[in-house]
């Protein structure tokens, strides 16, 4: 039987204490395969970022277990967790966070100083990263001079530098427009079904779970079964725009009957007037 | 604009506190140097200050103490105490030497005292007592602080020994100690007689110094009268020229080393800002109102330092003779008001390279992510 | 990491010229300060060598050249040259004196000599023909725009300037005359009523044969002249430049020891508000896997450069402001160079760069890796 890449089981994580706790992840396992694109998607303060931090070693989860290819890194030592990031995970972040002063080439190869066996081989290995992300004509190019998918692009190269058995993807199409985004989700999709990347990926983009083996809801803190695969669109009754009720945050009961709003200025008119927005 | 100016200096306080303190760094060496060599000065002129005669008499062409040599025969203070507007007439011989105390040897002035001088001895003494006999000497306090000479202890100037009877107060500065000894072992020393260095004269209630010294310079030749504000406007004039271009440029480069950290301070702001910027620059403003926010910051982060700088001089630097009682500290206002001349002078010099920046930012930049 | 480093300097380049000048600036207050005490105690040490003596006498007791008052008898130059050994002496005679033009009065060390001992070099004119001669310093020159051939007054007598020199100790411009000159500015200024009884010798410089035993020459002329101590040149310019530690040291060192507390702050206080400014990119790291003594390596790395950056200018800042201080007032010799007092000067930079290297890294401690998920 093939062992997860990544497998978390019951975790949770609480900040403050008393009557300021907030419960941001609560009790939630999954695991991941090699191979795998998953989808963590959830309305905004649903935790996701949270458990993003602690799959990625970032954040010390309140109770649970994360192994990493087959390592309980929540029984690591802090000072053992910067060489489980460097080495079995990568990174991607939506504001890119690439290094201003370095070029494109020297960005990509940055983390691999951090591998125990040097930079042997390393150099072939960022070529053939740059030519497959079709980066060879922005080589010694600076940051400040790329385009948002070129950043992210190299954002993509830097996470598979070192190898990395799991990749962490936090919103990466969010600062991008819709085919720069779509180029970005295909590069991930590809990287996880050719090469055999584990890719979890938060994201809002509703065009991603086309290309997903996976999506988990996260409300609350807590992963949920979808319904539906697909989005349940429903009507603001107060604007009339398309709402996912799935992603809504706004919600009000009437009449026995659930209303979904785009925002808060229309869930408050509709809290005012009930009786105007409902016909 | 004023508002924005403010809020983003103040959104992030520790590279405001980072950068104003930075500042202040530079202007408390501005005033630590100018504190040390004020203090200095004033202390050189300590003696003749704190003894005061109305005329100070000495040799033809001399017009002051520090570092001088003057000769007076005799006669002549017989002649000047003979006067009618003369009070009384108190003689000293000064030498300036090399002492040796315990196992330092250091530079100090020696005043040697006639037994009946009711004058021109110590001002205030701190232990012991005044000379009575041969081969005795009053020594600052703050000396036998450093060298551990106490009262009984002996010192040497030359190859004679004297005895230590008293400590006094106010009489040290590392340039310019000063220690008292009988007129009869100094002349010994100098190998001299018949001869005074200066003449402190008293002038009777009603008589003006300078007339009386213009009187004496009259009656007798070869000398030099003085009234003691000039005598001290002189010595003060000579002590305060010591060093005084090293003072000075030490001043201007700790001048530009300010500039420069406000340089850097408000270089780091705007660069953090820039987009800010140039949102501000898209949604109209004008490169004057733009300015005028950079000058503002550099103006608060230079004053913030100032202020800082003021704050230390005030509170920390009256402290250090405490630790070190070679120095003499003096942090004089004028010092104070130079600064904030510097100050200004240096928010000006430090806003220019971030305002040239500003004005030359694109406003396209704030359509960049 | 050194290459993180380097690159971030270069990516801008105008803060980290402006960080390198400000650093720049604290290295050359301090040089020049170290340089200033240095130059003193040299000039110190060279006023006593320059009268390139093979022994000194000095009245019993005295054990300095510069800023004491020594006195020997008349009559010892005879009982000095009849020592065996000694070929020749040459009185000299210290009197300082205040010199003053338009009321703006400088103290001058007169040395009055007879056959040697007068000025080591004269860089314009010529030396000392005539009772009414003076040669002096050219920071005297320079400050009352004096002329070759120009009066200079001394109390009440008037010199004429033939020649300048370039000796100074103390602070203190040097003016050499000869004994006739001193005689007559003696009685002219009516400075001692019977010159019997003024002391007109203050040292002996002692010439020897070639050849001869320098100790126990010096022995021999103590024994016959009970009244003179004899010590070498070395010795009592070691002596002058001892009592200049006395005279200095106490300010000097107080002020280079603000002067590296101050630029310690700088360096820290810059590296502290330009680690601040880039605290993203610190979390950024850490997300990626870089332990705390890479991130700390990369800041020390960065001071380092910085510092390697900032010595260059704060030479070239040092070295312009004693040129300056050296060409506008003479009297003082800035020796920047002193290469034990110079290595330790670089040594100590380096020192205050790692420890202000320290200030900021609590920020990088405290840098949260889950800010690397935070917009820009």
């Amino acid at each position: 039987m093939m062992i997860p890449i990544l497998k978390a089981s019951n975790l949770s994580k609480v900040f403050g204490s008393g009557h300021t706790e907030v419960k941001a992840v609560d009790n939630v396992s999954l695991s991941i395969k090699a191979g795998e694109l998953v989808l963590v998607m959830g309305p905004s303060g649903s935790g996701k970022t949270t458990l993003l931090s602690m799959l990625g070693s970032l954040l010390k989860p309140s109770q649970g277990n994360i192994e990493i290819e087959g390592i309980n890194v929540t029984e690591l030592k802090e000072s053992d967790l910067p060489n489980i990031r460097a080495l079995k995970i990568g990174f991607i972040f939506q504001t890119f966070n690439l290094l201003d002063a370095l070029t494109v080439e020297e960005n990509i190869l940055f983390p691999s100083q951090l591998r125990p066996e040097g930079r042997v081989g390393v150099k072939n290995r960022a070529n053939r990263l740059i030519e497959k992300l079709g980066l060879a004509h922005r080589r010694n190019a600076f940051p400040s001079t790329l385009s948002g998918g070129e950043k992210q692009r190299v954002a993509i190269a830097r996470a598979l530098i070192n190898e990395p058995k799991l990749i962490l993807a936090d919103e990466p199409t969010g600062n991008l427009d819709s085919q720069t985004g779509q180029e970005v989700m295909m590069i991930l999709h590809d990287i996880a079904r050719d090469e055999g990347y584990a890719v979890i990926m938060v994201t809002h983009d509703p065009r991603v779970e086309d290309i997903a083996d996976r999506i988990l809801w996260l409300e609350d803190g807590q992963l949920h079964d979808r319904k539906s695969e697909k989005h349940s669109w429903v009507k603001d009754p107060v604007c009339g725009m398309h709402v996912d009720e799935w992603t809504a945050n706004l919600v009000s009961q009437y009449k026995g009957k659930k209303y979904y709003f785009c925002s808060k200025r229309c869930h408050e008119r509709f809290e005012n007037n009930q009786e105007s927005y409902v016909v | 604009m004023l508002k924005w100016a403010w809020k983003s200096l103040f959104s992030q306080k520790g590279s405001l506190i980072g950068s104003a303190a930075g500042i202040a760094c530079a202007f408390i060496l501005v005033i630590f140097f100018d504190a040390v060599w004020r203090g200095e000065t004033e202390q050189i002129i300590a003696y003749p200050n704190n003894v005061k005669p109305d005329v100070w008499v000495m040799q033809s062409g001399v017009g002051n103490m520090h570092m001088a040599m003057s000769f007076v025969w005799d006669w002549k203070a017989d002649k000047i105490a003979s006067m009618p507007e003369v009070k009384n007439v108190t003689p000293i011989l000064y030498l300036n030497n090399v002492i040796r105390a315990g196992d330092t040897e250091m530079f100090a002035f020696i005043v040697g005292l006639l037994p009946d001088a009711k004058r021109a001895g110590p001002w205030a003494m701190s232990a012991g007592r005044q000379i009575q006999n041969p081969r005795e000497a009053i020594i600052p306090d703050v000396l036998s602080h450093i060298t551990g000479v106490k009262i009984g202890d002996t010192l040497s100037i030359t190859d004679k020994e004297f005895n230590v009877v008293g400590l006094s107060k106010g009489t040290f500065s590392s340039a310019n100690s000063v220690l008292f000894v009988p007129f009869s072992d100094l002349e010994d020393i100098l190998s001299s007689s018949g001869t005074y260095s200066y003449l402190l004269v008293d002038a009777h209630d009603n008589v003006e110094p300078k007339v009386l010294a213009s009187k004496i310079m009259e009656e007798v030749e070869k000398i030099n009268a003085l009234p003691h504000d000039d005598f001290i406007a002189n010595d003060f004039a000579l002590a305060r020229q010591m060093g005084v271009e090293v003072i000075v440029m030490m001043t201007v480069i700790c001048s530009v080393l300010a500039a420069l950290i406000v340089g850097f301070s408000a270089y780091s702001l705007v660069m953090r800002k820039r987009r800010e910027i140039a949102i501000i620059k898209a949604l109209g403003a004008s490169n004057i109102s733009i300015f005028y926010s950079v000058m503002i910051q550099t103006g608060i982060v230079t004053l913030l330092g100032f202020l800082l700088a003021v704050l230390f001089a005030l509170l920390v630097v009256p402290g250090i003779p405490s630790l070190v009682p070679q120095l003499t500290i003096l942090v004089s206002n004028e010092a104070l008001m130079q600064l904030g001349i510097i100050a200004l002078l240096v928010t000006i010099l430090g806003a220019i390279l971030p305002t040239y920046l500003v004005l030359r930012m694109d406003p396209a930049t704030a359509f960049h992510v | 990491m050194f290459r993180l480093a380097w690159r971030q300097l270069q990516y801008d380049k105008i803060k980290a010229l402006l960080t390198a000048l400000a650093i720049g600036s604290v290295i050359a207050v301090i040089l020049v300060l170290e340089g200033f005490e240095q130059g003193q105690y040299y000039q110190l040490k060279q006023i006593v060598l320059k009268r390139n003596a093979d022994l000194i006498a000095t009245q019993s007791g005295v054990t300095n050249f510069i800023a004491v008052r020594s006195s020997i008898p008349q009559l010892s130059r005879m009982d000095i040259e009849d020592v065996p050994g000694v070929k020749e002496a040459h009185p000299i005679t210290a009197v300082p004196i205040i010199y003053n033009k338009d009321n703006i009065r400088t103290p001058v060390y007169v040395l009055v000599y007879d056959t040697k001992g007068g000025p080591s070099r004269i860089i314009l004119g010529k030396g000392i023909k005539d009772a009414r001669d003076i040669v002096i310093d050219h920071s005297l020159a320079k400050k009352y725009n004096i002329k070759l051939g120009d009066n200079f007054s001394v109390t009440d007598f008037t010199f004429k300037v033939s020649g300048f020199t370039d000796e100074a100790a103390f602070m203190m411009p040097f003016a050499f005359i000869n004994y006739d000159g001193m005689l007559d500015l003696f009685i002219e200024s009516q400075i001692a009523p019977d010159l019997s009884t003024f002391p007109l010798l203050s040292y002996m410089l002692v010439e020897l044969d070639a050849q001869a035993d320098r100790d126990k020459i010096a022995k021999d002329i103590e024994a016959k002249v009970s009244t003179v101590d004899v010590v070498t040149p070395e010795q009592l310019s070691n002596n002058d430049v001892s009592m200049g530690k006395v005279f200095y040291k106490p300010i000097m060192g107080l002020l280079v020891t603000i002067g590296y507390v101050i630029g310690l702050l700088v360096v820290g206080l810059i590296m502290y508000a330009d680690i601040r400014s880039r605290i993203k990119n610190f979390a950024v790291l850490k997300a990626l896997g870089f332990p705390f003594k890479k991130l700390f390596f990369a800041v020390l790395s960065q001071s380092l450069i910085l510092l390697l950056i900032a010595i260059p200018i704060g030479i070239f800042i040092a070295l312009s402001l004693s040129v300056y201080i050296e060409t506008n007032s003479p009297v003082y010799l800035i020796r920047l160079f002193e290469p034990i007092v110079f290595i330790h000067t670089l040594l100590a930079c380096l020192v205050f760069s790692f420890l202000g290297s320290l200030i900021p890294l609590h920020i990088i401690r405290g840098s949260d890796p889950v800010m690397a998920f935070q917009g820009a």
